[in-house]
């Protein structure tokens, strides 16, 4: 297991870094992080650690490999929580990964071994092979994380039936024992994966069952996908609580929330002030269809103003970017 | 991803609903010429029309004494339904020709036999109501919409009007014995006059006539016009609203009901009556089409009297003044009645996934819309009733 390949980040002088309390969060947060882990490091043990990393790209030998995950897991949960992506922090992750696989915890070898069999690059032929060997041992082994990791990989590959089979074992084993999956939020994504399959096979039901086992068993957060899903499932017979799901959808920020929501409120619901709003807040994010539905909401309300602003910027948008000319007719009849 | 498609394809509707709606023409009736434009357009109309002239769809009597052949099982639930006839001509037929009975004795054994049977008629319509209450279970109108719509439910059209008829009957059978213990004999003559308070199952047709008599439609409704669009029912005016559901065959509400929610204002309550009562009418159209349309291609389809005057009421696809019961058991009242059940689904489902076309019903008409709900799918010159009977029998659709 020692054998893992560690490829290192390219590093810069410590002199032209940023100084790490201004890249790293508060305190509180990650105090509170380390509270909903139910861990017993607290921010003071390892703010050191993720600092001595920042700055050498390396750790002491003292700290353990559960330790190593953890620290992980925090700055899985900093990008969650901030919901954006910070370079600095994933290239830390990427290299508490690493360390973690060297003190031989199997849930961060099948990590490893997943992001480079599922990147693979030419000149890494021969960290694929060793990549799959240890796949291999860790599926003898019973690594559950691993099943995952091979359901996700059959998927790329197309193979829908075969990752099914292994996100089956994967509910199997969690089923069993849930406390042999370390992040619960995986068991989500699971589940989200086995509804989409169920769904491309042409069984609704199924897919439904499998959505609603995934917002019953994981955070909001982690489990956007699966509330969207839904509310799709949900519109044509129940569009109260398809507006429910979706609106869950919208607090997370998922993009295509916004246009579902405006349009439901503005067609079905007849309620213009609120579709006006959920438009407003899709074209904050770039949405073009909100900026028509922006429109036709603005229209109905008689704001006509908004209206010749909203035209303006789907024009400026036309030169912009090649593929919204093809909204262009849409332009023409408003 | 068909259903997401779908979901999207909805949207699509719904946004640009002031438009007109392909596929949504009615049948036209004014004229020989359009109606047999209609007819080939329509190929939902045409293939009924075909199914009835080759004898594979026919309509048989209710009454079991009158018929040689059984009712298709899978569609017809006549133990929830009342009869077309009342018995009164065959019961004293029979005493008539009962040798048994004495000459002087046999007016009063006439009416004795009537009564008898009367009393035994409302006490079968109870047990009917309670066995079929037992053995159906129930339907959530959501989710059977959704699996029907998307084709993964498999029932049958009795399980599913059984089980809504018998839970909507249910409740009204302690006041019925109550009444029926208070009054004895004279609970007949209180469902005569009040024929609401009756079960179901247990009206005979004079109480059928007022009910259909009090509900039917006086003046032609805006969801009636020729021209079909989008209309979401939450974007009905109140008082539309309030009219419709307190009108309403399937699941009426009543007006003080209607008011405390104006007073507390959860319109939402009585919309999604609405919505519900849509979903009811296309889940049981559904269902009978698709029974209708499947099964034919084994065997015929038998569909008693008591069923088509209930679609036809249920519906609302009748006119003041027309007694349904009266009609069914003419020749050619029973046709105006099977044409207006023919026009009605065709207009409906033609070109969707269950006749063989491409879109669902929500793709077709949008979310909910409450212009085809009682929309008898076809345009007349004029609504007035005579000239609607003189065109539908001067069109020979059945010769």
């Amino acid at each position: 297991m020692n054998r893992v390949i560690i490829r290192r980040i390219a590093t810069k002088s410590t002199s032209t870094l940023r100084p790490f309390h201004e890249i790293f969060p508060r305190k509180r947060l990650i105090n509170r992080i380390l509270f909903e882990l139910d861990s017993n490091d607290t921010y003071k043990t390892l703010y050191p650690n993720f600092e001595t990393l920042y700055l050498k790209h390396e750790l002491p030998s003292t700290v353990s490999g559960p330790q190593l995950l953890l620290m992980d897991r925090v700055l899985l949960e900093v990008s969650k929580q901030q919901k954006m992506i910070n370079e600095v922090l994933m290239k830390m992750r990427g290299e508490l990964l690493e360390l973690a696989a060297g003190k031989g915890e199997n849930d961060a070898i099948s990590t490893v071994c997943y992001n480079i069999l599922s990147s693979p690059k030419d000149d890494s032929k021969g960290d694929a092979e060793d990549a799959s060997r240890l796949i291999g041992e860790l599926v003898k082994a019973g690594n559950v994380l691993t099943f995952k990791h091979l359901g996700d990989l059959s998927r790329l590959k197309g193979d829908i039936n075969e990752a099914k089979l292994w996100y089956d074992k994967f509910m199997e084993c969690v089923d069993q024992d849930e406390t042999r999956v370390s992040d619960v939020s995986i068991i989500g994504q699971v589940l989200e994966r086995l509804g989409e399959i169920e769904f491309n096979q042409s069984r609704v039901l199924g897919a439904e069952k499998y959505w609603l086992d995934a917002i019953a068993r994981s955070k909001l957060e982690d489990s956007v996908k699966s509330y969207f899903y839904l509310s799709k499932v949900y519109l044509n017979s129940e569009p109260l609580k398809s507006r429910v799901l979706l609106e869950n959808c919208a607090t997370q920020g998922f993009r295509e929330s916004f246009k579902e929501l405006g349009y439901l409120e503005l067609n079905y619901f007849k309620n213009l002030v609120k579709a006006n709003e959920w438009f407003r807040l899709g074209m904050e994010l770039f949405e073009i269809e909100c900026f028509f539905g922006f429109f036709d909401s603005c229209y109905q309300l008689k704001e006509y103003k908004s209206c010749s602003k909203c035209l303006k910027s789907l024009e400026t948008f036309k030169n912009i970017n090649e593929s919204y000319k093809k909204y262009g007719f849409r332009i023409r009849i408003s | 991803m068909h259903l997401f498609q779908r979901g999207l394809g909805t949207l699509t509707l719904c946004r640009f609903m002031s438009q007109k709606l392909v596929f949504n023409y009615p049948i036209s009736l004014t004229s020989q010429e359009s109606f047999q434009r209609s007819l080939k357009s329509n190929k939902t109309l045409s293939r009924l029309r075909t199914l009835y002239l080759e004898n594979k769809l026919q309509f048989v009597d209710d009454e079991p004494s009158l018929r040689n052949v059984v009712l298709t099982p899978e569609i017809n639930s006549q133990r929830t339904l009342p009869r077309t006839k009342f018995p009164k001509e065959r019961i004293f037929h029979e005493v008539q020709m009962d040798s048994s009975v004495a000459t002087w004795k046999k007016p009063f054994v006439k009416w004795f036999r009537l009564g008898k049977s009367l009393l035994i008629y409302y006490r079968d319509g109870i047990k009917h109501i309670i066995v079929a209450y037992k053995n159906s279970q129930p339907f959530e109108l959501g989710s059977t919409y959704r699996e029907i719509e998307a084709g993964e439910r498999k029932i049958t059209r009795v399980q599913f009007i059984e089980s809504m008829r018998s839970r909507r009957e249910i409740k009204k059978i302690p006041n019925f014995i109550l009444l029926s213990i208070i009054f004895e004999e004279l609970t007949v003559l209180i469902c005569y006059y009040w024929p609401k308070i009756a079960l179901w199952n247990c009206l005979n047709p004079g109480g059928f006539k007022k009910i259909t008599e009090s509900m039917a439609i006086k003046s032609i409704l805006p969801n009636n016009s020729a021209e079909s669009k989008y209309v979401s029912p939450y974007s009905l005016p109140k008082k539309l609203l309030s009219s419709t559901l307190q009108q309403s065959t399937v699941m009426r509400m009543g007006k003080w009901k209607l008011k405390l929610f104006d007073l507390l204002t959860i319109q939402n309550k009585a919309v999604e009556r609405l919505v519900a009562i849509c979903q009811y009418t296309f889940i049981d159209d559904c269902l009978l089409l698709q029974n209708i349309l499947q099964k034919t291609e084994m065997e015929s389809i038998l569909l008693g009297y008591d069923e088509l005057v209930n679609f036809i009421f249920e519906r609302r696809l009748y006119y003041g003044g027309e007694d349904l019961n009266a009609m069914v058991n003419t020749v050619s009242g029973r046709e105006v009645l099977i044409w207006r059940l023919f026009l009605y689904l065709s207009f409906r489902f033609d070109n969707t996934i269950y006749t063989y076309g491409s879109e669902s019903f929500s793709e077709k008409w949008g979310l909910n819309n409450v212009t085809i709900l009682n929309n008898p799918g076809s345009t007349f010159p004029d609504v007035n009733r005579k000239q609607r009977l003189i065109k539908e029998t001067d069109l020979h659709i059945f010769h």
